[in-house]
């Protein structure tokens, strides 16, 4: 064999191989747009179930005779002041709040003493709830995360996007399931998490390159749970009639418990006071 | 003083009773080793190409493995080079690595650190290393050394079959959940104990690669001594086998440490041991519930106290390949071969004191430091003698500038840059500034890619027809020569300048992120990443023309009119013996050594080079009969 001949005989099979595997990769290609196509439209969904962090997931079916719980989160006292962040360590983030310098969030209490960022819940509802696929999503913006507090089902698509145009990571510290740290450095990256286990107290998720990003989340067996708004209402809507456990937690005041009892379409009213 | 007997054994006139003896220990070194195979029948093919106990074979087995390993490992830095060229940009070859890597086409900074650590090291543990003493050494030392095989050829297909496992682990570690290793192919705990599942895989690999090198140490030190043909005193050794018996000392003595640390991190991280954890670790705001009490410097020194003498392992073969390549293209033999030898040696006492001057930022304080920082001025004057001698061997000579000429010649230089370069980062007050910069990243590279692996390309021209019986293809060799030495410039040269101007390493967008590092990082990296991939394309031409002759000889094409010595060479391996050389006991008959290794053009002398298994020509030439008493006596002494 000449090198010619073997030069040639190369180049045949090369043709031969790409063109098998381009075949290959057309066929991937399309399953990649179909992926993305879902991812999108989840995105999007999801952009509007986050600007109502308490609107609590609807998927399992709803009794006729469900019953819902509302209620309002006060704070007792002086409110603290909350620092501002320093960010001039990046100086994109420093842009992103040019007019007002960004404050920390653990405790945000509205103007008539209503305290936002409250998690609440019922601990000890038994059955078998199935996730949605709607994902939760948890936006990193302005270099801070949005929401600050907030929680998916198990099983549910916990979708994290980067909308700035700086380098993010995602580091999530759960007890109970599988830690997970992963980057986004291009602006506009999305990527999507699954959280095989329960684990109702929530944990940190933190940004391990901008030290002041922190958000709570938890991960529940049910869909019986809310967050207070900056009006520090809740609603948990769908309940079925019981006796149950709710409890309110707050990432720097701890967490309260209140039993309360509910009957076939009956709508409850609660009220947690956190004192500072 | 008796007088004995001479006959004539193919072209060379022997002592009867030395032949006959020769000829016995041949066949009998024959015979042990089929009966030892199978049992006295012929061999099967898995014992002649996959499990084969021939140092020859086990020679190539490893040189393809560490060739393939030494194009993945250069395929990963591509990828390294095109994020850091154009950061943040979707590239499909991103894809290979997959979602998890690379959602999109784009690298995520932890896919970054993946590619770092193993790009280091498959590039060292399992392309440079193995290609160097496995590939290089196995089939060149015992025919350089007139001996029929390794001394225990068990033990060096044990080696290689150490080595295979410990490099398959390394690859299916890139599909474990979290990827590979990723804290540097140092792996400096605590990062790399706390590490995903990878680190894990990395440290099993290590423990097999480390036994490889082990095994094969013991077994090339045996053989040198033990095996070397007659009248081969050390001073008559080519320069080639000085240096690996010296390689051979260092992988036996300094890799130890590093399996006794690779063991103790996976304790560390499975057994929830603490040796290299310290009380009180936080972890991104968590305190680690581990016992504590360890500490992370105790790595540092057990890791570079392997791996300061590892940068000899990765460089002296390298120079003897290089020195064998300049004796026969001057035509000349090496100048201060002796003191080179004595450098050799001196330089691999040395390499055992120095470890330290990795760990001048660490706080050791300044009395170690200053202890570090003479050690390793006083390293560089063997590693200068070499060069030194190297460079003035080329004074002089009528230099055939062949293709493994040309790679052995850029060596020279090459090295030298990385040699230079590296006295700044021996002294503690300048390693402040530089060190963990991209300086370092050009002091390194400048020495194992330009240096090292240009010696080895050398080697592989230079030495295929020994193992093949074809000539590699002479002009696409210097095509291949002049891009990749172009481009392999363009990519290092830069990297000394982005240090002194402060940029750190391991950022996986170049430097783009901070103020001082914006600009420079903007202005060269994209260049550099041009260069890298004109180094790939380089490598095409070197790609076909190596395998199409490998090929071809695997068919049985032989170069007719090669011949078996083409280079016309002195030692050994060419001179006595066919290429490629026979398949059992590599020489019809064991040869003898009369003179030292590189007779070129020797004054005096009617032949333009002499080979060292030739006896003396000024002897009379005898015909069969008594030998003349004065002949005897000259040769005995």
């Amino acid at each position: 064999m000449t090198m010619k001949k073997f030069v040639s005989l190369l180049f045949a099979s090369t043709l031969v191989f790409s063109i098998a595997c381009g075949k290959g990769k057309e066929a991937s290609k399309e399953d990649q747009g179909e992926d993305d196509q879902e991812a999108q439209t989840t995105t999007t969904a999801a952009s509007t179930a986050a600007g109502t962090p308490t609107a609590a997931p609807t998927a399992a079916p709803v009794s006729a005779d469900a019953a819902t719980l509302t209620g309002l989160v006060k704070f007792e006292g002086a409110a603290p002041k909350m620092n501002n962040i320093q960010m001039s360590a990046d100086p994109y983030c420093q842009s992103q709040h040019a007019s007002a310098p960004a404050t920390d969030e653990d405790v945000v209490v509205g103007a008539g003493g209503e305290l936002a960022n409250v998690f609440v819940y019922i601990k000890d509802i038994k059955g078998n709830f199935p996730a949605p696929s709607t994902p939760v999503v948890l936006d990193q913006k302005g270099c801070q995360y949005h929401p600050h507090v907030h929680a998916v089902m198990v099983g549910q698509p916990l979708q994290i996007k980067n909308d700035d145009a700086t380098l993010h990571n995602v580091h999530a510290m759960p007890n109970v399931n599988s830690q997970f740290n992963e980057g986004q450095p291009v602006q506009g990256m999305v990527s999507t998490r699954k959280f095989d286990k329960a684990e109702i107290t929530p944990f940190k998720v933190k940004c391990d390159v901008h030290g002041w990003m922190k958000s709570y989340m938890a991960v529940m067996p049910h869909p019986f749970y809310a967050v207070s708004e900056t009006n520090g209402t809740f609603t948990i809507p769908n309940l079925p009639p019981g006796q149950y456990t709710v409890v309110a937690w707050h990432e720097k005041y701890g967490q309260q418990e209140q039993q309360v009892t509910v009957g076939a379409k009956e709508s409850k009213a609660l009220s947690f006071t956190f004192k500072g | 003083m008796a007088l004995r007997r001479q006959i004539r054994v193919g072209s060379q006139w022997m002592y009867a009773d030395e032949a006959h003896k020769a000829l016995r220990e041949a066949m009998r070194v024959m015979k042990d080793e089929e009966q030892g195979a199978h049992g006295g029948h012929h061999q099967s093919w898995i014992r002649r190409y996959v499990f084969s106990t021939d140092h020859k074979w086990i020679g190539i087995q490893y040189g393809f493995t560490a060739l393939l390993f030494l194009m993945l490992g250069f395929c990963l830095m591509i990828l390294m080079r095109l994020q850091l060229g154009w950061p943040g940009t979707a590239f499909s070859a991103m894809k290979l690595l997959g979602e998890s890597r690379a959602p999109g086409g784009v690298l995520l900074p932890e896919a970054y650190n993946q590619l770092g650590a193993m790009h280091g090291t498959i590039m060292i543990f399992l392309g440079i290393v193995p290609l160097a003493v496995g590939a290089f050494g196995n089939y060149l030392v015992p025919l350089q050394i007139g001996a029929p095989d390794m001394a225990f050829p068990k033990l060096n297909m044990a080696s290689y079959w150490c080595y295979l496992p410990g490099g398959l682990i390394m690859l299916a570690s890139f599909f474990v959940p979290g990827g590979t290793a990723q804290s540097g192919w140092t792996s400096y705990p605590p990062l790399s104990v706390i590490a995903s599942a990878g680190q894990t895989w990395w440290l099993i690999g290590m423990v097999f690669l480390i036994t490889s090198s082990l095994l094969g140490s013991v077994n090339f030190i045996v053989t040198i001594i033990q095996l070397r043909a007659k009248g081969l005193s050390y001073m008559r050794f080519p320069f080639f086998v000085h240096a690996q018996f010296v390689t051979s000392f260092l992988l036996l003595l300094a890799f130890p440490p590093l399996e006794a640390a690779a063991v103790l991190q996976l304790m560390d991280r499975v057994a929830g041991t603490s040796f290299f954890l310290p009380s009180g670790l936080v972890v991104s705001g968590q305190a680690l519930t581990n016992a504590g009490g360890g500490n992370p410097l105790l790595w540092q020194h057990l890791f570079w106290f392997l791996a300061h003498p590892e940068v000899y392992v990765l460089i002296l073969p390298a120079m003897g390949i290089v020195a064998e390549i300049i004796a026969n293209g001057t035509r000349k033999p090496l100048w201060g071969y002796k003191s080179m030898v004595f450098a050799t040696v001196f330089l691999g006492f040395m390499s055992f004191v120095v470890w330290a001057h990795h760990m001048f930022l660490t706080g050791m304080g300044t009395t170690i430091s200053a202890f570090f920082q003479t050690t390793t001025m006083i390293i560089s004057i063997p590693s200068v003698i070499i060069l030194s001698s190297l460079f003035i061997s080329l004074w002089g000579g009528a230099i055939r500038f062949t293709t493994p000429m040309l790679f052995a010649l850029a060596f020279l230089p090459m090295f030298g840059i990385g040699g230079l370069t590296g006295l700044p980062l021996g002294l503690a007050a300048a390693d402040i500034h530089l060190h963990d910069t991209y300086y370092v990243i050009g002091h390194f590279h400048y020495v194992v890619a330009p240096g090292t692996i240009f010696a080895m390309f050398a080697g592989i021209y230079y030495w295929f027809p020994k193992a093949t019986g074809r000539k590699l293809n002479d002009f696409w060799g210097r095509v291949h020569f002049w891009i990749s030495f172009v481009c392999i410039n363009g990519i290092f040269f830069p990297m000394f300048a982005q240090g002194l101007a402060g940029v750190s390493r391991r950022l996986y967008d170049g430097g783009m992120q901070y103020a001082h590092a914006k600009q420079i990082a903007a202005q060269t990296n994209p260049f550099m990443s041009i260069c890298a991939i004109g180094l790939l394309v380089a490598q095409v031409p070197f790609i076909i023309n190596f395998f199409y002759n490998a090929i071809a000889a695997a068919m049985g094409h032989r170069d007719e009119g090669l011949g078996s010595n083409p280079w016309e060479s002195t030692t050994m391996e060419w001179a006595a013996t066919t290429s490629p050389p026979l398949a059992h006991g590599n020489f019809e008959v064991l040869p003898e050594v009369y003179r030292g290794p590189y007779e070129y053009n020797v004054p005096g002398e009617a032949a333009a080079f002499i080979p060292q298994h030739m006896p003396d020509a000024t002897e009379p030439a005898p015909r069969g009969g008594l030998l003349p008493a004065t002949a005897v006596a000259m040769r005995e002494n």
